[in-house]
């Protein structure tokens, strides 16, 4: 060996000590065991939920795009529809890095490159909206260009080809897909259906990668199918409209229903939005009126005062009442008609709508007996439809009503209600009496339960003398319907100033009616709010509204005109509606 | 003697059962990066490169007679503390420390060549001591010991500086130091502990108490603890097969072909590979000590036994670290983990394993 000679010098190698071998020989061993056991604690005993922390964090949800069901009206056609639409969303880690490409896909989106990076910027670390809700044509063109951290998702976008006609009953839908006004919002879970869910890998980056395929399928949203008859939503919605724009007034309402069935086949309310493009949209302007606002009804109350009456025999039905004076006092109030008459029975009293009558007949009627035939027929309660931001008007407890309350109740002041209220109690009256809650739902049954809130001879001898204020001389002539005996009510009251008293000029105008009289089929309420141009009366602003639609609505139900009828319309003293105007004006009796 | 004879006979130096171990490594590290690595083939041909690199240090080494070995040990120790203590002068800095000496591309950690110098350089000392308990044989182990670990704890790099001053205790222990020596260190050790604790930097303590509670910062100090236990407990018994491991392959879990390649194993093959890849370092291990406990020479019995022990010491804590029963310290899993150098340092130390098997000592 040619070792070093130092090194031979050296060493008679000595033993280790048997106990220091041994402590190293257990040291190594004692070390080994301990990361078995480490290794056996972490993959076998805490191995599912170690494996589930893993799970957490690469198994990512991609939640499937869900149809939203449509809403269509009672004959199928839509009111709401979901179109598929491409959304575009960058993944800025990525997308920052193709700055070379920003101009080609701020071209293609029409915007400048600065506003494209503001949305680059405007996200999240790995998700940004650069575009939401474009054609698939034009979001095809941008992801043609293959421009990497660029993705495209298909999204649904809510169209309504109604516009606004239906627009404050629908509601819409936010840029999610989930309804926040009107029918979208009431009936949110219906329609939602239900979402379904893909599973993928992702990385730490949060890049999607491999997709498992659906871990649950999507469950499209139902049809809602609506009671609502859209070409006499249109018609109610135009001939409200230009009431409203003609006499120049706030706003207006109108609801048009199935007497026997309840169905609402119209529920208009303007001013109106245009759902499909909302920029000018304000929350609280375009409410839907036919269930938000309320009023003080005024005239069209008198029907219910003189039901209660015959109903408890506080009145008969022959009975008359003398309103031969300029101030009926009443307390310190002084109640007064706008023509005098002398004696008047029970349907003079509705067709010259006298409020002296009507407190007349009401100062002999116990108060608790008024109040239960106003709470029954739906006043001062909700109606059940469900739609958001639907007021219950206001029925104030019989108990606290003195004097002047009961008088003032009889005729529509002391008491707030909306116009499907007003038109779910006349159509109590249209339908022999019997109370049928309203619903926005098509029935397809016929049988529909209700409450008789008066007897059928009652609601009979009522539809008679209604009929009487739309005939010549009466209030409401103006919604007379060549052909068909139309029963109805006038109603003009004077605006509630929410200070205790009341507007010098503003009044609500109204008028409540069903057709044909003999054999009622259909109902409808108009509430035309604060006209400022012309005869500001319910018979003149808002009767017009009803005859249009009501006619739209009999002939769309295929009831027929009655050819005795027909030949009464020569009778008539106008052929025109300005003609008819300054007839009422001239009569002096269209008053309340 | 043939050519045949003559070309393969440096390899009959080579110990079979240790040759073994290595080749089984070296597949499960080539198997396991080219998983981690999205199966990029460069990265394994890399890996290769450096094992190719090691094999043939390896033969040469284990072809060298330990005297030769030896008569190194004064040299290399004393270049090592040179350079150790021009790179705390000139040294590159990178994540504020100074570890790294180098012109141009060419760099590397001096304190890499120390983890043999120093085991060398003690076995060279005490193999020629007579009366190992003296205490001047202490000191002297003590001072040898001290000199490198203090200059790279300056870099700071306490980490290594820790397993050098382990590989020399180790030796200390070997050689047959008093036991009162280790006791006395055991006593400073834990009442200076609280003290240290103040001359800590800041990611130092940062480790220490992340490791008493990963979850106190799961996303920034916390990150690497708790992917990896995720990634080995979500291996299971059987694993979830190659390729499959979701920690690594999705880049949940840093420093994955490097320090926590183990974790990354342990995800793909489950508790059923980690029992094989222990039960190979075992063998390693326990071969090396055999190696060191039958050798009849001083010097061999010390080099190969604290060589086997600092190898035992990387394995354990590098598994230790990654399996949460120790703090995170930066140490690669000996012929695993990519990288060269360590790759090197290990296969010199099998290499000088294989020369004390190779060449016993002849009394005369």
């Amino acid at each position: 060996m040619n070792s070093p000679a130092a090194f031979q010098a050296k060493i008679p190698a000595r033993a280790l000590p048997a106990w220091r071998a041994t402590a190293v020989w257990a040291a190594v061993t004692l070390a080994f065991a301990a990361v078995m056991a480490q290794a056996w604690r972490a993959q076998v005993e805490h191995g599912p939920f170690l494996r589930d922390q893993g799970a957490q964090r690469y198994l990512r949800h991609f939640p499937l795009p869900v149809q939203r069901g449509p809403i269509v009206d009672r004959e199928g056609k839509p009111l709401a529809l979901s179109v598929p639409v491409k959304t575009l969303w960058v993944d800025p880690q990525v997308f920052t890095h193709q700055e070379s490409q920003w101009p080609l896909v701020a071209s293609a989106l029409g915007i400048r490159v600065n506003e494209l990076d503001a949305r680059v910027h405007a996200g999240g670390s790995h998700f940004a909206f650069i575009a939401r809700q474009i054609s698939p044509e034009r979001a095809e063109k941008i992801t043609a260009l293959h421009i990497s951290g660029l993705y495209g998702l298909t999204e649904n976008r809510r169209y309504y080809p109604a516009g606004s006609i239906a627009a404050p009953l629908i509601g819409f839908t936010n840029v999610d897909g989930k309804g926040i006004e009107g029918l979208e919002l009431a009936y949110n879970q219906w329609l939602t259906g239900k979402a379904g869910e893909e599973t993928g890998l992702r990385d730490n980056y949060g890049h999607p990668l491999s997709l498992h395929g659906p871990a649950r399928s999507a469950q499209p949203g139902k049809v809602l199918t609506l009671s609502i008859d859209r070409n006499l939503q249109y018609v109610a919605y135009t001939a409200l409209a230009s009431a409203v724009q003609r006499f120049q007034a706030r706003s207006g309402a109108a609801v048009l229903m199935n007497a026997r069935t309840g169905e609402v086949l119209a529920m208009v309310s303007y001013p109106a939005f245009n759902p499909n493009d909302r920029r000018d949209y304000q929350a609280g302007l375009y409410n839907d009126r036919a269930v938000a606002d309320t009023f003080e009804p005024g005239s069209v109350m008198k029907p219910f005062t003189i039901a209660a009456a015959l109903d408890d025999n506080s009145i008969q039905p022959d009975s008359t009442f003398n309103v031969n004076t300029n101030c009926f006092r009443v307390a310190r109030f002084c109640i007064q008609d706008d023509v005098r008459h002398n004696n008047l029975d029970l349907a003079q009293v509705l067709k010259y709508s006298s409020n002296i009558g009507a407190a007349k007949i009401s100062l002999r009627t116990p108060p608790a007996d008024l109040y239960q035939m106003l709470h029954q027929a739906g006043f001062g309660q909700g109606s059940g439809l469900g739609l958001p931001g639907e007021s219950t008007g206001m029925l104030p407890a019989w108990q606290g009503w003195d004097i002047a309350r009961r008088a003032a109740m009889a005729y529509g002041y002391g008491l707030s209600v909306t116009p499907l209220q007003l038109a779910a109690a006349y159509a109590a009256i249209a339908n022999q009496g019997v109370y049928v809650a309203p619903t926005l739902i098509r029935q397809d049954t016929s049988s529909v339960n209700g409450i008789r809130i008066m007897p059928a001879s009652t609601a009979a001898r009522l539809s008679r003398w209604l009929s009487g204020v739309t005939s010549p001389g009466g209030t409401g002539f103006l919604a007379s319907i060549p052909g068909y005996q139309v029963a109805g009510k006038t109603g003009t009251s004077i605006m509630a100033n929410g200070k205790g008293g009341f507007h010098k000029n503003l009044v609500n105008t109204s008028f409540v009616g069903f057709a044909p009289a003999q054999d009622p089929r259909l109902v409808m309420a108009v509430v035309v709010r604060a006209p400022t141009r012309g005869w500001r009366y319910g018979g003149v602003v808002a009767a017009p509204v009803f005859r249009v639609t009501m006619a739209a609505a009999l002939q769309n139900m295929g009831i027929q005109p009655d050819p005795g009828l027909l030949r009464n319309t020569a009778a008539h003293p106008y052929r025109t509606v300005t003609e008819a105007q300054q007839w009422a004006e001239g009569a002096g009796d269209a008053a309340h | 003697m043939n050519r045949s004879q003559r070309l393969f006979r440096p390899l009959q130096k080579l110990d079979p059962a240790l040759l073994t171990g290595v080749v089984i490594l070296m597949g499960i590290s080539l198997a396991v990066l080219y998983s981690g690595s999205q199966e990029s083939l460069r990265v394994v041909f890399a890996q290769l490169f450096h094992f190719a690199i090691g094999f043939i240090v390896l033969i040469t080494i284990a072809n060298t007679p330990p005297e030769r070995i030896r008569a190194w040990a004064p040299a290399l120790y004393g270049i090592g503390v040179i350079l150790l203590a021009l790179t705390l002068v000139a040294g590159k800095t990178s994540l504020g420390a100074r570890r790294w000496l180098g012109a141009g591309p060419i760099t590397f950690q001096p304190s890499e060549l120390m983890k043999l110098a120093l085991p060398l350089l003690m076995a060279y000392y005490y193999s020629q001591q007579e009366n190992v308990r003296h205490w001047r044989a202490a000191i002297t182990g003590l001072i040898l010991i001290a000199i490198p670990f203090l200059l790279i704890a300056k870099e700071p790099d306490l980490g290594t500086a820790a397993q050098i001053g382990a590989a020399g205790i180790f030796m200390m222990w070997l050689a047959g130091v008093r036991r009162r020596w280790f006791i006395g260190l055991l006593i400073i050790v834990a009442v200076s502990g609280p003290v240290m604790w103040h001359f800590l930097h800041g990611y130092q303590k940062e480790r220490i108490l992340t490791f008493l509670d990963p979850q106190r910062d799961p996303l920034g100090a916390g990150y690497h603890i708790i992917q990896s236990m995720i990634a080995v407990g979500s291996g299971g018994f059987w694993g979830k097969g190659w390729f499959n491991g979701t920690q690594v392959n999705l880049d949940f879990l840093p420093e994955a072909q490097t320090d926590f390649v183990f974790a990354g194993f342990a995800e793909e093959f489950g508790l059923f590979g980690v029992l094989i890849l222990i039960a190979t370092y075992l063998l390693i291990v326990l071969r090396g000590l055999v190696i060191a406990f039958e050798s009849r020479d001083a010097f061999g019995r010390l080099i190969a036994g604290t060589l086997s022990l600092t190898f035992f010491l990387y394995i354990f804590i590098n598994m230790g670290m990654t399996t949460g029963i120790l703090p995170v310290v930066g140490v690669p899993l000996p012929l695993i983990s990519y990288g060269g150098t360590a790759m090197l340092t290990f296969m010199i130390g099998l290499g000088i394993l294989m020369s004390v098997h190779a060449h016993p000592r002849t009394h005369e």
